[in-house]
């Protein structure tokens, strides 16, 4: 709607308001002629009219005389509810500001300055201005003008909640939190940072970051890192508000404004003092836990070895029926010892993270043959049946780590002899895959198969659990500390596997398998002249070694050990540069060497170093480390070495033939040629 | 035991490595010279603070003594070794002098 006009007059009515008025020239627009007025006052309202603020103006009694669309629109109201009315029809007295206070304040001639104040009209926040209309010291009326300032309001306020929703993220957030400017000064901090640094805002706000930390090593301020950069994460030391020295663990990242431009920077970081300390603590506790395992497995097993060794000799002495059973209940004890023994360190060591893995390029058939060995006394005694099924495609040779793989299938092997007193047990080993020109890894499956007792559903999801073992009846004749399960199934995962798989029916017997990739050797096996014609059978007897050590009485002890175990007079080299050139004068020879038997320290080149270069040269042979108490970190190092075995001091004949058998192929029988 | 490391030693080689008793007494008599000659360079290493050369003649020590069934003196052999490593010349010189103390009951001294 227009702005309702009445052309042709001005002139003042009752309220003194000019309106034009035919023939006469009124001030204060003296001078011009009533069309001049009247062509003036039509421009005057057409641009009341077109203006985007809402416009009224109000006589000095309060009634409202004009009022453009605007304001009507502004206030949703129709001109008829305004025009006429008193100052309340404008919708501007609130609590706040009245604007007939104001009014009354310029009639009484007690204000002359505009007045402007911001206020909610409907559903619009607008800037309302009062400007008071004076003739000389007359107060004449008073302009209403009305300005929408609502998408302003509601920017500050969209600002306003956006910078309330980061305070509260910065205040609740579980890390100090420090914000700076351009100038790596602090212009932000949270609670998080004061707890931490025992800066308060005080005296944290406006100081430079690096001067209030005095870290170490100091970063560069987080503005300054390249727009598009990740987050920068470091370690580093800060000094506290009462002088303690902190790790932190941080991230930093620049603050970026909408052009890309870092504005400043923000750095969240975190006390790692205790949580290092206790790491710390706890890998010392590992050292400490390793030592006392090693310590005790040497305690224990010195006064177990002398118990069995003393208990075979005994057995050989003409006892008594009656005496010989009681020596050899006493032997198997010993050995079961021995097994409960190794369980919980093989354990201990899984779950600390020390068993480490030596994948070499294994002899399949001769691991299967020895694993046949092992098993038959059992089977025989208990009336069953050893089956071993191996799919004639696989390579005779796969890179795995033989003595866990062996541990593995001996576990389960064992317990399925255990559990089944009637029928087969049997070993399944399958190629899923034809192996072709790729030498990509081969799946390999081994299945272990018995028709015993099964294993309950209600077990069944707990069988790997440590100390686990099959119901009491079944079990507890049995024995065992309930490891033998859960050591294989973590076994299995270490050489790669998901884990051990399970299918059971009570009653019904059980199978468990697992799969491995395992590669083929890169390059072919050099293996002593007559292995491959004799692979399931080199006797100790045939056995040509060489032993690399320099003291005179271990070399004594060891020459003795040997000829008791039935070894030829074997090679003695006294230091290690004589012993890497008799190992390689016999590799070109027509008889290499079987084993070797390798001082750790030695003069010239140490047993490690020698080690080294006979794999280097491409020599397999299996290379026993001679060393005085085997840690697991001396093992480690014998391992990475290329070395196959250890063998520590003391020295025991126990403890020599069974690494002996462990890395040899098996024995001919007794009155084999 | 620790009162007679000779007979422990002895019994050690018959018992535990099944030696007889002449190749026992062999054995016993090689040691004698072996630690003879171990404890003099380990003194002498010890005595000019050359360590490496003291881990070398304690870790050689350390081997004997534990194949003669020995392990409390292996063990003071070993804290020498560990004494070396650290680079505590002065414990090295104590503990080698505690070791060679130690070993004298062996030679029946």
């Amino acid at each position: 709607m227009p702005f309702r006009r009445r052309p042709g007059r001005l002139r003042p009515d009752a309220r003194n308001q000019f309106v034009p008025q035919s023939g006469r020239i009124v001030s204060p627009l003296s001078g011009l002629s009533v069309d001049s007025l009247t062509s003036r006052y039509a421009r005057l309202a057409s641009i009341v009219v077109a203006l985007d603020q809402g416009i009224a103006f109000v006589n000095p009694d309060g009634i409202v005389l004009e009022v453009n669309d605007r304001y009507l629109a502004l206030c949703r109201r129709d001109r008829g509810d305004i025009l006429g009315r008193g100052l309340a029809s404008l919708g501007l007295e609130t609590e706040d500001y009245q604007a007939s206070a104001f009014l009354a304040l310029f009639r009484r001639g007690v204000a002359h300055a505009p007045v402007t104040f911001n206020q909610r009209l409907g559903d619009r926040d607008v800037t309302v201005k009062l400007q008071p209309v004076r003739e000389g010291d007359r107060f004449t009326g008073l302009i209403v003008s009305l300005i929408d300032v609502t998408a302003l309001v509601e920017a500050r306020l969209s600002v306003e909640r956006e910078k309330s929703y980061l305070e509260q993220v910065i205040t609740i957030a579980g890390a100090a939190v420090c914000i700076v400017n351009r100038d790596d000064v602090v212009v932000t901090i949270n609670d998080e940072f004061t707890a931490i640094t025992g800066y308060g805002r005080d005296q944290a706000l406006g100081r430079p970051r690096q001067g209030l930390l005095r870290e170490s090593p100091p970063s560069p301020c987080p503005a300054s890192s390249q727009p598009g950069s990740a987050v920068q994460k470091r370690q580093s030391q800060i000094i506290t508000h009462d002088h303690r020295r902190l790790t932190i663990l941080k991230n930093a990242a620049p603050i970026l404004d909408a052009r890309g431009e870092p504005t400043g920077g923000i750095e969240s970081f975190v006390d790692v003092t205790d949580l290092i300390k206790s790491r710390q603590e706890a890998e010392q506790a590992s050292q400490l836990k390793s030592a006392f395992l090693a310590n005790m497995s040497h305690e224990i097993r010195t006064p177990l070895n002398a118990i069995m060794g003393l208990s075979q000799l005994l057995v050989r002495t003409g006892l008594t029926g009656e005496q010989r059973e009681c020596v050899e209940t006493m032997q198997a004890a010993g050995e079961d010892l021995l097994v409960i023994l190794n369980d919980v360190l093989d354990f201990s060591r899984i779950e600390s993270g020390r068993m480490e893995l030596r994948p070499v390029p294994a002899d399949l058939d001769h691991l299967l043959e020895t694993l046949r060995r092992i098993m038959m006394p059992s089977v025989l005694d208990k009336g069953l049946t050893l089956e071993i099924d191996r799919d004639p495609v696989l390579p005779r040779y796969l890179v795995v780590d033989s003595v866990r793989l062996k541990q593995i299938l001996l576990n389960l092997l064992q317990n399925a002899i255990k559990f089944t007193d009637k029928g087969q047990v049997s070993l399944c080993v399958r190629c899923l895959r034809t192996p072709d020109l790729s030498h990509a890894p081969l799946p390999v499956r081994f299945l272990v198969r018995d028709t015993g007792a099964g294993i309950p559903d209600s077990m069944l999801d707990h069988i790997f659990e440590p100390f686990v073992q099959v119901g009491d009846a079944l079990a507890r004749p049995q024995g065992g500390t309930g490891l033998g399960l859960s050591i294989a199934n973590r076994l299995v995962r270490l050489l790669g596997a998901p884990g051990l798989e399970v299918a059971s029916q009570e009653g019904h017997g059980s199978v468990f398998s697992f799969t491995l990739h395992l590669g083929e050797p890169e390059a072919p096996l050099r293996l002593p002249a007559d292995a491959e014609a004799r692979p399931l059978g080199v006797g100790f007897g045939q056995l040509r070694a060489l032993v690399a050590e320099d003291n005179p009485f271990n070399q004594f002890l060891l020459r003795k050990i040997l000829e008791k175990i039935g070894l030829p007079l074997p090679d003695f080299a006294a230091d290690g540069i004589l012993a890497l050139d008799m190992i390689l004068a016999r590799q070109a020879s027509a008889e290499p060497y079987h084993v070797v038997f390798m001082d750790v320290r030695m003069p010239g080149l140490d047993g490690l170093e020698v080690c080294r270069r006979v794999r280097d040269a491409g020599i397999g042979m299996p290379i026993v480390a001679l060393t005085a108490q085997a840690s697991p970190d001396d093992a480690a190092r014998c391992r990475e070495a290329g070395m196959t075995a250890y063998f520590s001091k003391p020295y025991r004949i126990s403890d020599l033939e069974n690494v002996l058998r462990g890395i040899l192929p098996p024995f001919p029988p007794e009155d084999a040629p | 035991m620790r009162d007679d490391p000779r007979g422990t030693a002895l019994a050690f080689l018959v018992d535990e490595h099944l030696l007889a008793r002449d190749a026992a007494e062999q054995a016993l008599r090689l040691a004698d010279t072996v630690l003879r000659t171990g404890l003099t360079r380990l003194a002498a290493a010890a005595g000019t603070g050359d360590l490496p050369a003291c881990v070398e003649a304690a870790h050689a020590l350390k081997g004997n003594l534990l194949n003669l069934g020995l392990p409390w003196l292996a063990d003071i052999a070993q804290a020498v070794v560990a004494a070396a490593r650290q680079g505590e010349a002065d414990d090295c010189r104590r503990l080698a002098g505690e070791l060679a103390v130690a070993v004298v009951p062996f030679w029946g001294e």
